[in-house]
């Protein structure tokens, strides 16, 4: 009945739960990523032995935010959460041009994955580290993330600074637009450079 | 029945609580003794001619003083020249290790270089062994460094410290979910997958190292096991996951996810079904312990426990239930909102204060602390993780039993006096 009345309520208010796996090589800047979107908000006491996972509101969805990954035999486990998985947040380092290639073919493993593929409906790309020299820009992380070829899913490559927040709520917006809308049809892409 | 780390755990801390108390009890009784005002009053002298007080600022630097001073006077009865100088420079790496331990505990990246440059851990064979032996070192951040080793593909020192610390953990004979248990208890695993991964696939080889025909498939197979019991553990205990919206992992998908896994198709359903029992009952934790601004851990304490601190207020004065932790090094009396928490609300220095038994009050439990050499009672309290400091005239505060309060007095007044010598 709590259930039911809390289902109403969410119907009501239009707050939709989702799912969203964040993923991305070491040292990309995703606990950095992720805590920052959680500043404002009180961090438990006591965290549990096991991988990040953090629980964050932002306008009208209920993010539940999983930070996966690890090499490719394990990946496997992993099938259990990429299965009802509604989108993908990949973090890049901008600066970290020797392993763009590694980022590209980690991106294109997981979204070539038949479970991912069933749901999941959007991705969205930090092209992270902006505010350091030498940085790729967001258009130029299109193609060498090879992002153009991703099939029938919306993606959205923006630029950010995980460590101040920059760029993070724009990123956030677009998720938020793509997932309380009706899918049609799913395609398409741009990008947003960081402007400073 | 087989028993668990955790009930293990439990009757090890049980039993040292109670040699602790017993200890307590007896230096008491000799404590009552040995301290009569006057001695007080000269090591207060001694004390300040030892250290200049400088105020907050400069109390890591008063502490790392005194707890050296202390632990060098075994030595320096003897008046020899060699003897000295071997004590001196024992001195010096206790300080070193000292001011290492600490630096770790805030920021263990550069503690590792302090370690390096201080030869502490120049070879991955040291950088493991003070690691896992050292005392008073952060759970949190020594889960950190391990996080670090091996994160660069060239980083072949990280990976071989790495596994000298796994390789280091008795395992041999025990079975998987113990020594898994065993070892996560050690640290606070970091939550970056790439992390866990690497951590894990290290205590798969030091596992099967030791028990080379565990399920039959080698290092590669634990690893994808013990990922999958990490990842179970966080499913089903996280308080972050949403109640509502997340359903946990059921037993039957726990089973189908992990034999899903390359190598793992051969587990058998009922050794799957009783881990997740295993998990389910019983979370796995990691010993967590307390650490303060400073990097000072709380892990030597002299006695523990709850007591009751006098706010005063402007109309009403109220009595305030709290954990206390005496420590020696540094000379403090650290007070915490409850035996769980780790973040001290505030501490009082044991340095130039006075302690007393006070009749005064219609409870007879009662304990003082006032300012030995006039003045104010220093007193410091971290609001929103910043240190104010604060001045009063004296500290009261009660003890739960007559026992209790004896205790705490001796406790004190032990550590009062170790500061002055």
């Amino acid at each position: 009945m709590g259930i039911f009345i809390s289902r109403m309520m969410d119907a009501f208010t239009g707050l939709q739960e989702k799912r969203i796996l964040l993923l991305g090589l070491d040292a990309a800047g995703k606990t950095t990523l992720l805590y920052s979107l959680k500043l404002n908000e009180c961090v438990h006491a006591l965290p549990t032995v096991g991988f990040n996972v953090e629980h964050v509101q932002y306008k009208k969805i209920d993010m539940t935010v999983w930070d996966v990954g690890g090499q490719d035999k394990i990946r496997r486990l992993w099938n259990h959460y990429y299965r009802g998985t509604d989108a993908l947040i990949f973090v890049v380092d901008s600066t970290d041009r020797d392993r763009i290639e590694e980022a590209r073919s980690e991106l294109h493993k997981i979204l070539s994955n038949d479970e991912v593929q069933q749901t999941n409906s959007a991705v969205l790309v930090f092209a992270n580290k902006q505010d350091l020299p030498n940085a790729i820009a967001p258009t130029e992380m299109i193609e060498k993330l090879a992002l153009r070829s991703v099939p029938c899913m919306n993606w959205y490559c923006q630029g950010s600074v995980a460590s101040t927040g920059a760029g993070l709520y724009e990123g956030l917006d677009w998720l938020n637009n793509v997932l309380t809308k009706a899918q049609k049809g799913r395609q398409g892409g741009a990008s947003a450079q960081l402007r400073f | 029945m087989h028993l668990t780390q955790k009930d293990i755990n439990n009757a090890v801390v049980d039993c040292e609580r109670q040699l602790a108390k017993t200890r307590m009890r007896l230096k008491a009784i000799q404590g009552l003794k040995l301290v009569s005002p006057t001695s007080n009053e000269e090591d207060s002298v001694i004390l300040r001619k030892k250290v200049r007080m400088k105020g907050f600022e400069d109390e890591n630097n008063i502490a790392l003083n005194l707890g050296v001073g202390g632990r060098g006077d075994a030595e320096s009865g003897g008046g020899r020249k060699t003897g000295r100088r071997a004590s001196l420079s024992n001195k010096v790496h206790e300080k070193i290790k000292d001011r290492i331990i600490r630096t770790f505990n805030l920021d263990a990246s550069r503690g590792l270089v302090m370690m390096r440059e201080n030869g502490f851990g120049r070879t991955p064979e040291q950088t493991a062994r003070f690691l896992l032996n050292t005392g008073g070192l952060n759970r949190e951040m020594i889960g950190k460094a391990l996080g670090s080793f091996g994160a660069r593909a060239d980083d072949e020192r990280g990976r071989e410290s790495l596994r000298l610390f796994s390789e280091g953990i008795e395992m041999e004979g025990l079975p998987f979910l113990v020594c898994l248990r065993r070892y996560l208890s050690r640290f606070k695993l970091p939550g970056e997958a790439q992390m866990v991964d690497r951590i894990l696939e290290s205590f798969a080889r030091a596992y099967c190292k030791v028990n080379p025909d565990a399920f039959g498939g080698g290092a590669s197979v634990v690893h994808g096991v013990a990922f999958a019991v990490v990842i179970l553990n966080t499913d089903l205990h996280s308080q972050n996951l949403h109640k509502k919206s997340h359903t946990r992992m059921t037993k039957a998908q726990f089973c189908d996810n992990t034999r899903h896994m390359e190598g793992c198709e051969g587990l058998s359903l009922e050794f799957l079904e009783n881990m997740y029992d295993d998990i389910a009952g019983d979370e796995i934790v990691h010993q967590e312990n307390r650490a303060d601004l400073h990097g000072n851990l709380f892990s030597d304490s002299v006695k523990e426990g709850w007591m009751k601190k006098k706010a005063p207020g402007i109309a009403v004065t109220s009595w305030r239930r709290r954990w206390f932790i005496l420590t020696k090094n540094p000379p403090q009396l650290t007070y915490f909102e409850d035996d769980k928490t780790s973040d001290p609300k505030g501490y009082i220095p044991m340095v130039d204060v006075g302690v007393r038994k006070t009749d005064k009050t219609k409870h007879k439990k009662g304990i003082e602390l006032f300012p030995k050499n006039g003045g104010m009672l220093k007193s410091a309290k971290y609001l929103r993780g910043e240190l104010v400091v604060g001045e009063h005239q004296i500290a009261e505060l009660k003890a739960e039993s007559m026992d209790e309060c004896w205790e705490w007095l001796a406790a004190i007044n032990d550590v009062l006096t170790a500061g002055t010598n």
